[in-house]
């Protein structure tokens, strides 16, 4: 599974410079944290839920690189594995809901009859129930922790992909190259999975992208107030909520580290998101 | 290139006997509110069932973590009517709902409308005081980043770029931690007494809350301004003379109008939800903070009352947007919705 | 004599790129018309708006442009605002984008006049109404309170024109002002203009990409290319005798009606004719209820080997005609065959509509969005070979080389996907991609409209000698009868849905029987000296 944030450099010979210096910087910083927390088994150099009583709270130093949290874990072991749940939810939500939503608004947009209306109205029904309102439904009927609220997320990202989806393809419809294929006798489906939905996966994938960004905010979210991991599984939202009590008694770092990763990464991909957006907007017209 | 628009749509041209622009707007809002029942009739239907997708049995599963002793569970059944057919239920907590009994709270012992009614100005105070934050600073920011190209523009938009991505959790920790804790100039925790106190004590709840939406609002502002801006009319109202204010407000912030009052109606929907997190960090005492701990203590007639409440005032909320818009743009009340 | 309107040497670029202007120079006089003449790209529209100081954003200007001795390109905010209000006044391509729709038209009218002239609203609502009975539009009243979206097209640029000339200007900038109109509302607008400008005795600058227009209104004329002015003078001298090369290009390449010129149809043998349409009928519900005939009751029948134009405004059905032979849409009622195949009355199965491409294919108006922006335009029609002459992939590369060779496109534009390439190649590449699956008959829907004129020359050439060497039949729907008169043996006029005349080109063309033809015909813009004896 490649994340969207690696296919631009893959074809970097093909579309020359497709994003701006700014989104090169955001790519290599989604690389990097991606990277450390894939390979946090192998590089980390302490067991993250390695509690050492003696060296609480400590600064940077050379044993601990970012320093030690209220427990004496060690930060940096701990950002890095928190990376893999943390990314990991937003990852399976995201590339879940793109590929149903895909599919789901690809009918809808196509199609003229009954299962188009249909599969709006279910899209304006599941419109009404905002992505952390479901996930938190669903923590109280499944229980805490990531596949209740992962579960749920999906299914309230799908309509916006849909919804997006079915706007392109009716669009797309009526263009005359579209019809074109259809007077020289070109096969339906083959001309919609093979010549339209290639045009539109660039613009549905940009948006993707983004929504990256507010899901991981979310399970961060839910992690923070308790409702998502359970401890003592390192994620960036419950370190934060970890830290309270230091931040409070003067010690900024264990609080900040996950904070500032959560906001880089987040960062990093908006970037990304958008400048796809524009870049793929502009090719189009 | 070549612009000879030739297009040749089934318009007859039957000059000046179309409809007037308020065709019908009884017609428009009864079918609006109508949308609106039917939504929420199956919301709500969704909200209710949802605890049937989890087998065993019910009584145990709204027991949960508690001592399910055989008079707690006939109480429990009793009750919520659990021997009764699922259809049945629903009807009987639809029709309680209307008639304002929305069950009983398991860890209050009160009737759950009790419990929600003295929460619920915390709650909409603190999202009314992030509304106006977010359209005060949002909307300017906007509106300067996309009027004053260059200088304004870039230092905003980067600010708004980065504000963007700080969820309200990391935004509440930051700002308790600078303007609580360091300068100590608000205070980090609680809701106050009603009046100046309950302002004072908000007011870092509500910036932490509308952080992203202020970044949101600000770039749809801009983008939808400078979408304006490159707009045939607002050339041709310069080229008659107007002045540029004139210009500004008559053609380009009217016109973008909008879109930005559509976005408003998803900004409503993470208003609501993200509430439950600031309320829970800052210990106010909101419906939002009750959600999370009735999700926590697994009451769940609670969290079944606030999640139906939650999703009616979002749908309310895109209904009003809906009724809204044909007022701002009169082609959306004829029917040819284009912009 | 002072000047009205003086642009000298006046040259506009943007930093680090080519010149867009290059010292352009031209003048207008009081009470005078001129007309500024060019394709796309030729500059002519920043030409005109330099006249009232609207420079693009970060543009560098040298030379001047004075209206009245003021120099735009320099001159204070305060005085450029008094020379919009008072002395010079625009009138915009398309009406619908320049009015803004969530106003009415009374605000838009009255805008201007509240804001500085001090008029109560009411004096300024009574001025507004009288300037638009001026225009000639009548429940003037009423309209003040509608919204754009009601108003035709041709009501709406009427609209306009009043407000252009609610100040009064001594000097009047049309950007092609009747581009985005039908031929016959084209007719009153201009008609409107030139009735204004003598009346008012106005200095008028009209910019246009049609030198027949030009030659209707204007006496003196500027042929712009690339930024630069190649030829000015008298319009008939320009027209009749021109001098520079790009002019002779461009007034060869204006299609003219020429009744000598005209095709003849392929003598009738007795064959059975390739298309056949029978009471031919669509009607479409529209938004609120009403039903639209689209098409009524069309007969008519096309021997193989003829050329049939299908000629009419919008909303005449003649797309929708081009549409049902192609199966993009099914007829109500009526019958239509295709080499004696009955078409039957619902849409087409796959299989069906493969057989039909081999019968018959169409060619779209718009270049932009014919084509599949993701595919290389060498694939596009090499696809085609392999669908339909089941060649493999070597022998249909091979075999779309040829064909874009023999339409123009040549073998270094095979891998460029359609972005690179210009609106007359795109089409080019859409005829070679009808041709590929060998059709007997060539539906063109307006496939030159949307072409500048020398390009759109250059197709219709290739359409010709394609036709010609392919032994195709042609079905070509334009609105443009000149453009049939060259190309078309028998000729089709439609108007709302109908068949008002059909028959020979050049019978109906010199001799029309009915009255909807007369009035086509008579909207042509006829040039101004050919009205009166010289």
């Amino acid at each position: 599974m490649t994340l969207t944030g690696t296919l631009p450099l893959l074809r970097t010979r093909r579309y020359g410079s497709l994003l701006s210096v700014t989104g090169w910087v955001a790519v290599t910083v989604t690389l990097v944290v991606v990277l450390l927390s894939l390979l946090a088994p192998v590089l980390a150099p302490y067991d993250p839920d390695f509690v050492d009583l003696s060296s609480v709270l400590g600064g940077p130093s050379s044993a601990h690189l970012l320093g030690t949290d209220a427990l004496g874990r060690d930060m940096l072991s701990r950002l890095m594995f928190g990376g893999r749940t943390s990314l990991v939810g937003p990852l399976i939500v995201v590339a879940a809901s793109t590929v149903l939503g895909l599919l789901l608004g690809l009918a809808a947009g196509w199609t003229d009859g009954w299962i188009s209306r249909i599969l709006t109205r279910v899209f304006d029904l599941l419109f009404a129930f905002p992505a952390l309102l479901l996930a938190m439904l669903a923590i109280a009927i499944f229980g805490k922790g990531l596949m209740a609220p992962i579960l749920a997320m999906t299914i309230s990202y799908i309509p916006y992909v849909a919804r997006l989806t079915q706007q392109l393809v009716v669009a797309e419809r009526s263009r005359p190259y579209v019809q074109a294929y259809r007077v020289l006798g070109f096969r339906t489906p083959w001309v919609v999975l093979g010549r339209v939905m290639p045009n539109l996966v660039p613009t549905v994938g940009a948006q993707s992208t983004l929504n990256f960004g507010y899901v991981l905010a979310d399970l961060a979210a839910l992690s923070f107030i308790g409702l998502g991991i359970q401890p003592p599984t390192s994620d960036w939202g419950a370190m934060i909520e970890e830290a309270r009590g230091a931040l409070l008694g003067g010690h900024v770092l264990p609080a900040l580290l996950p904070a500032l990763v959560v906001v880089l990464i987040v960062v990093s991909i908006n970037v990304i998101g958008e400048e796809l957006s524009d870049r793929i907007g502009g090719k189009l017209s | 290139m070549a612009v000879t628009q030739l297009a040749a749509p089934p318009a007859p041209p039957t000059p000046a006997t179309k409809k007037s622009p308020t065709a019908a707007p009884l017609a428009l809002v009864l079918r609006k509110v109508g949308t609106l029942l039917i939504t929420l009739f199956f919301a709500s239907l969704i909200v209710f069932f949802s605890r049937f997708v989890l087998p065993g049995d019910p009584a145990r599963f709204l027991l949960r973590g508690r001592s399910p002793k055989p008079e707690a569970l006939a109480e429990i059944t009793k009750q919520f009517g659990l021997d009764k057919p699922p259809i049945e239920q629903y009807f009987t907590w639809i029709g309680g709902i209307l008639h304002g009994d929305w069950g009983r709270s398991l860890t209050y012992r009160q009737s759950v409308s009790d419990v929600l009614l003295t929460r619920l100005p915390v709650t909409l105070e603190l999202v009314a005081l992030a509304a106006v934050f977010i359209t005060g600073l949002g909307l300017i920011a906007g509106m300067l980043a996309s009027l004053n190209k260059g200088g304004w523009d870039r230092f905003i938009l980067i600010t708004v770029t980065a504000a963007g991505a700080i969820p309200p959790f990391v935004a509440a920790i930051a700002l308790t931690a600078l303007f609580a804790v360091q300068l100590g100039w608000f205070p980090s925790f609680g809701s106050g007494d009603e009046g100046p106190s309950r302002l004072w004590h908000l007011t870092l709840p509500a910036l932490a809350l509308g952080v992203t939406f202020i970044a949101f609002m600000a770039r749809v502002t801009r983008s939808s301004m400078n979408e304006q801006l490159t707009r045939e009319h607002v050339e041709v109202a310069t080229s008659r003379g107007l002045t540029r204010s004139s210009v500004v407000f008559r053609h380009v912030l009217r016109n973008a109008l909008g879109p930005i009052l559509t976005v408003s109606g998803v900004l409503i929907a993470g208003l609501l939800v993200s509430s439950a997190i600031v309320e829970q960090t800052f210990g106010l005492t909101g419906i939002g903070q009750l959600l999370v701990q009735s999700i926590d203590r697994l009451d769940f007639a609670v969290v079944q009352a606030i999640v139906m409440i939650i999703v009616t005032a979002f749908v309310l909320a895109n209904t009003v947007v809906d009724l809204i818009q044909p007022l701002i743009d009169p082609r959306i009340a004829a029917g040819t919705e284009s912009r | 004599m002072s000047k009205l309107l003086e642009i000298d040497q006046f040259t506009l670029h943007f930093p680090g790129r080519g010149a867009l202007l290059n010292e352009v120079s031209l003048h207008v006089d009081d009470g005078e018309a001129v007309a500024l003449v060019g394709e796309s790209g030729s500059g002519k529209s920043l030409t005109t708006r330099a006249a009232l100081g609207l420079f693009p954003e970060t543009s560098r200007l040298s030379g001047s442009v004075k209206v009245q001795g003021l120099d735009t390109t320099s001159a204070p905010a305060a005085k450029l605002l008094q020379l919009r209000r008072n002395r010079a006044s625009m009138i915009f391509q398309d009406p619908r984008a320049g009015i803004n729709p969530v106003r009415t038209v009374g605000d838009f009218l009255t805008e201007t006049l509240v804001r500085w002239r001090g008029l109560s609203r009411e004096e300024s609502v009574e001025r507004a109404i009288t300037q638009l009975e001026q225009v000639g539009l009548r429940r003037t009243k009423e309209m003040m309170r509608q919204y754009p979206h009601q108003l035709s097209g041709g009501m709406l640029q009427r609209v306009m024109i009043a407000a252009a000339l609610l100040d009064s200007p001594e000097l009047l900038l049309c950007d092609e002002p009747t581009t985005a109109l039908d031929v016959t509302t084209q007719a009153g607008i201009l008609e409107l203009l030139r009735e204004q400008q003598q009346a008012r005795a106005m200095g008028m600058l009209f910019i246009t990409h049609d030198l027949n227009l030009a030659a209707s209104l204007c006496d003196r004329v500027y042929v712009l290319r690339k930024g630069e002015v190649v030829e000015h003078g008298a319009a008939c001298d320009v027209f009749l005798s021109p001098q520079a090369d790009y002019t002779r290009q461009l007034v060869g390449a204006t299609p003219r009606i020429e009744l000598d010129k005209v095709p003849t149809a392929p003598a009738a043998d007795g064959t059975m004719p390739l298309l056949s349409v029978k009471g031919l009928g669509r009607r479409y519900e529209l938004p609120g209820g009403e039903m639209l005939t689209a098409l009524n009751d069309a007969t008519f029948t096309l021997a193989p080997g003829g050329s049939l134009g299908v000629v009419g405004e919008s909303g005449s059905g003649k797309s929708t005609l081009a549409r049902m032979i192609v199966a993009l849409e099914t007829a109500d009622e009526g019958e239509l065959a295709i080499n004696g195949r009955v078409r039957a009355p619902r849409p087409l199965r796959a299989r069906e509509r493969k057989l039909l491409a081999k019968d018959v294919q169409i060619v779209f108006q718009d270049p932009y969005l014919s084509l599949d922006p993701r595919i290389a335009v060498g694939k596009a029609v090499a696809d085609v070979f392999r669908l339909h002459q089941g060649q493999g992939r070597a022998d249909a590369v091979q075999s779309a080389r040829e064909l874009l060779e023999r339409v123009g496109i040549g073998p270094e534009r095979f891998d460029s996907k359609p972005r690179a390439l210009s609106g007359g190649q795109r089409q080019r590449v859409a005829i070679a991609k009808a041709l590929a699956a060998r059709p007997k008959l060539l539906v063109l829907d307006e496939a030159t409209s949307a072409l500048d004129v020398s390009v759109q020359a250059q197709v219709l050439e290739l359409v010709e000698e394609v036709r010609e060497q392919l032994g195709l039949t042609i079905l070509f729907v334009t609105h443009d009868l000149a453009v049939v008169s060259r190309l078309c043996a028998e000729l089709l006029v439609l108007q709302q849905g109908q068949i008002v005349e059909q028959g020979p080109t050049a019978k109906i063309l010199s001799a029309p029987t009915s009255d909807y033809t007369r009035t086509l015909l008579d909207s042509r813009p006829r040039a101004l000296w050919e009205e009166q004896p010289a």
